[in-house]
């Protein structure tokens, strides 16, 4: 059995928390168990976070969220029409410290979403969007499935 | 909707003493700052923070500490986390904060960090 879910928001901090009600629901249940779920609600988050406060530059505009559940894995694409998104680099690891040292409150969110994700990438200029970033997570094996 | 709600008082000790409740994510990060920015400017850099009743954190929450504790230890004090909940320890543990923050199970371990 699968399910989709899809959402269009605007890139306003204060529809974040919808967002994350979508995904509890949506994986309620699911192959995930609670952390795992939380995690995942929390990588959503930090995604749509990024977007929320970079695509539009302090304008308003649309983001639409896509959410695919099936017996294998959990996918999210995030699209929005702002600026042309290029991370640097998507950390495996984060130096706390230097963080501390500097007085740094941000870029902690990419280094989230991929430590809780398997697979994060971002995509561009497709047929209704600028930038996609895309995650996907794994829906742990049944314990006694043969894998 | 989801929200922060905040509390501050300063105990007889000089410890500014912090309770939140609900949720400290992008949306609600700055009141947060802005509080720990305002505690700093009375001149008082030792921090117990309540998390007991913080249901969600992100990294933009998360952040405020990272990005404070530099200046609360630079001045002679420091932010301790009071019983986080289950599901925020998860993240600072997700971050590598909890090898690098102080926690406390009573207020009196807490000010006891300092």
């Amino acid at each position: 059995m699968s399910k989709e879910r899809l959402l269009t928001i605007t890139n306003q901090s204060q529809n974040l928390s919808e967002v994350r009600q979508v995904v509890a629901e949506m994986l309620d249940p699911s192959g995930f168990d609670r952390r795992q779920t939380n995690e995942i609600i929390l990588a959503v988050d930090e995604g749509l976070a990024n977007v929320v406060e970079h695509a539009y530059q302090g304008g308003v505009g649309e983001v639409n969220l896509i959410f695919g559940l099936d017996e294998e894995t959990f996918r999210v694409h995030i699209r929005d029409n702002g600026i042309r998104f290029e991370p640097n680099e998507l950390r495996d690891a984060v130096d706390i410290h230097a963080h501390i040292k500097k007085g740094l409150k941000g870029g902690l969110g990419l280094f989230l979403m991929k430590r809780i994700m398997d697979d994060v990438y971002y995509t561009h200029d497709g047929p209704d969007y600028v930038n996609e970033l895309v995650m996907v997570k794994k829906v742990p094996a049944v314990s006694g499935e043969a894998s | 909707m989801p929200d922060l709600k905040l509390h501050q008082e300063m105990l007889p000790t000089g410890v500014a003493y912090i309770e939140a409740e609900g949720f400290l994510d992008a949306h609600t990060f700055e009141d947060m700052d802005n509080l720990v920015q305002a505690v700093f400017r009375q001149g008082a850099h030792k921090l117990i923070v309540r998390l007991e009743k913080l249901d969600y954190i992100s990294s933009a929450g998360a952040g405020v500490f990272v990005g404070s504790v530099g200046q609360a230890r630079e001045n002679g004090g420091d932010i301790v986390f009071l019983r986080p909940s289950a599901s925020v320890k998860e993240v600072f543990d997700l971050l590598g904060l909890t090898a690098i923050f102080r926690f406390a199970e009573t207020r009196e371990d807490a000010e006891g960090c300092f």
